[in-house]
């Protein structure tokens, strides 16, 4: 089904409508569905966040939107652009637009490179003049003085690491940027000073972001709207207040109630879903809800094995995928 | 918790160095602490604080280039620091024991987890007979809720989902009943719903057993969740030692301070830049003459006395801290 956000003001700068991406199976099986028809719009200037947990298919659903990895299904919109339907060169084109930041900031950058020529090579492959100085602007901008352009990726500590990946990503000068959990392999005292940077860039040069991230606090902090995903599909989308404040969905409400609280005076006194057993891949066409085996509402219930819940509004701006929404939050009235 | 009965392992002066071509890092530098029988002590710091090294130091099991050249670890009154491998080795998963991080790392890929279930009991006790041991491990499996436990003892590791492995390690570190477990970050490989149930049968099994436990994590959250009390590392130095409740109110050291308020809270929307702290960790092989987190704090950084004397421990009330400036800091925390 279509599950449209509500219209904001201008077109939306990215519209994924259906997106779906199979691998095919090992030994013959069924093919695994890692992306199973996704639906989202994201407008300009917004930060969006795709929270969820490993395996989920966040990280494929970004690289399926880049045309990383071919969809198998859906579409993929981009400034009104049907980005499927381009062929190599044009893609390649795009592409200047819609960058992405990768979260080991060790394993994308080339190790025998400096950083001026790893933030130069963009430039280079898409043949745009003044590449030098260019680069070296860029890098000032996130925060590396000119004294280090020269120096080589592990001359530099994981913070600085990052942000010349983040100079590579917008020195082409995009609108939209991927940003694939930016924070999680840094150290704790250095993820604010990321999280800031990012921030700031963006209102400088009116980014707009798709912020894939494990991290529930970072997402609720940093992104206007999130859709949180499990097994592939979006259960909930809704903005970072309702997801975080009130949400609709069991699983939104057992992965909030699973964040423990650094502080010991809420801690202590909270309830807590604690979900039961392992995620497992979910072959097409299982039926049902893909979340009732390990659903704190809806394991027993038989409607939940039969029939899969589609996104549906059930509240102004928030969406979420289940028969029952709102009866987890009755398990942890706070 | 008992905070008069005698340590069950105590640490004194505690130094751990590895020898690397950039010179000396010193990851463990003179630290100590007690651990009361049942007590749940977290130490939190970020990587390179020196955190692992703490566990692996106290369990004898540095290699080189790293060794421990200093220090004592006392466990139930026994000094364990230059013990040979086979005397540790009859501690080790019997009087403490360890849960690691990975615990792909802890498992042997080749062995069944039955096999290697078998071999922990019968470890430090040969009178069990193998079926019994067997039987026992299908306890162990179906007490960490692992389905079907007869039929997945016969399973490989990578037939185990990751937090299935974790509560499997984290049963058998606990099988032989020790009186001290040392957890370094144990859930940090887990997704947090994953985390949330390791933590609960965690929290579980070391009551049963009446353990007591040295969880290290750099995740403030899960000290908050989970210790009795916390000592927060920084660069090889245990920098304030106090009761959770009272460092997650007001921190007396800057850093834990800085730290605390540089992590988004997931019960506060929280708007505008983050108080992020500047710089970076020290390197371990250079370290400055005075506080090493002179050049990154918001309180000393400049200031003579921070930059010419390393500040050395001292009670603040109730609690530990190494700082020249800790009144200020409570100060600013009150009022704050």
């Amino acid at each position: 089904m279509t599950a449209a956000p509500p219209e904001p003001a201008s077109e939306p700068l990215l519209v994924v409508d259906g997106l779906t991406k199979e691998f095919a199976a090992r030994r013959g099986g069924e093919p695994l569905r890692a992306v199973d028809g996704v639906s989202f719009a994201v407008a300009h200037g917004e930060t969006f966040g795709v929270v969820g947990e490993s395996g989920c298919g966040k990280s494929t659903l970004s690289r399926a939107i880049l045309r990383l990895l071919e969809p198998t299904a859906g579409s993929v919109a981009f400034d009104g652009v049907d980005v499927r339907a381009l062929d190599a060169a044009a893609l390649r084109r795009l592409r200047r637009r819609m960058q992405i930041v990768f979260q080991d900031p060790l394993g994308s950058l080339d190790p025998r490179m400096s950083a001026r020529a790893i933030v130069e090579e963009p430039l280079e492959i898409h043949g745009i003049d003044d590449a030098r100085r260019r680069a070296a602007e860029m890098l000032e901008l996130v925060g590396i003085p000119a004294a280090q352009h020269r120096r080589k990726p592990y001359a530099f500590s994981g913070g600085q690491r990052q942000r010349i990946g983040v100079a590579r990503a917008l020195v082409l000068e995009p609108d939209l940027v991927f940003l694939d959990e930016p924070i999680s392999a840094l150290d704790v005292s250095i993820q604010a000073q990321v999280l800031n940077l990012l921030r700031d860039l963006q209102r400088q040069l009116g980014l707009t972001y798709v912020f894939i991230v494990h991290d529930l606090a970072v997402a609720e902090y940093f992104c206007d709207r999130v859709a949180v995903l499990y097994r592939g599909a979006i259960m909930e989308l809704a903005s970072s207040e309702r997801i975080f404040r009130d949400s609709l969905h069991p699983y939104t409400a057992s992965l909030l109630s699973a964040v423990p609280v650094p502080d010991p005076d809420v801690e202590r006194r909270r309830d807590r879903i604690v979900l039961r057993g392992d995620v497992q891949p979910l072959a097409p066409n299982a039926g049902g809800c893909r979340f009732r085996d390990r659903c704190p509402v809806g394991r027993e219930r038989a409607i939940c094995a039969e029939k899969e819940p589609p996104l549906t509004e059930h509240r102004p701006g928030q969406l979420a995928a289940c028969h029952f929404p709102g009866e987890a939050q009755k398990l942890v009235a706070a | 918790m008992n905070a008069n009965s005698q340590p069950v392992l105590s640490v004194k002066d505690l130094e751990t160095v590895f020898h690397t071509g950039a010179g000396t890092v010193r990851a463990v530098r003179r630290i100590s602490f007690d651990l009361r029988p049942g007590e749940r002590l977290g130490i939190v710091g970020e990587s390179g604080s020196g955190k692992s090294a703490t566990a692996l130091s106290i369990l004898g099991l540095i290699e080189p280039p790293g060794e421990v050249v200093g220090g004592s670890v006392l466990l139930n009154g026994r000094e364990l620091v230059g013990r040979s491998d086979r005397e540790l080795g009859a501690v080790r998963g019997k009087e403490i024991s360890l849960v690691y991080q990975d615990p792909m790392s802890a498992l042997d890929p080749v062995k069944s987890i039955g096999k290697q279930l078998v071999e922990t009991i019968r470890r430090h006790d040969r009178s069990i007979s193998r079926k019994a041991a067997r039987k026992q491990a299908v306890e162990l499996l179906r007490d960490v809720e692992v389905p079907q436990p007869e039929r997945r003892l016969d399973e490989f590791p990578h037939q185990y989902s990751g937090g299935m492995r974790q509560r499997v390690m984290i049963a058998s570190a606990l099988a032989n009943r020790p009186d001290v477990v040392l957890a370094d970050e144990p859930t940090t490989a887990l997704d947090v719903t994953t985390q949330a149930q390791v933590l609960e049968l965690l929290n579980r099994l070391v009551s049963e057993r009446g353990a007591a436990i040295v969880l290290i994590t750099h995740n403030l959250g899960i000290v908050a969740e989970f210790c009795d009390t916390v000592r927060v590392m920084y660069a090889g130095r245990l920098v304030e030692a106090a009761a959770t409740r009272t460092l997650f109110r007001a921190p007396a050291h800057p850093y834990a301070g800085a730290l605390l308020r540089a992590v988004p809270r997931p019960d506060r929307l929280e708007r505008g830049p983050l108080p992020a702290i500047p710089g970076a960790p020290p390197n371990l092989a250079e370290l400055p003459s005075g506080c090493s987190f002179e050049p990154r704090c918001p309180l000393g950084a400049g200031r003579p006395k921070c930059l010419q004397d390393a500040p050395t421990d001292r009670a603040l009330g109730a609690r530990h801290v190494e700082c020249h400036f800790a009144e200020e800091q409570l100060k600013q925390e009150v009022t704050a």
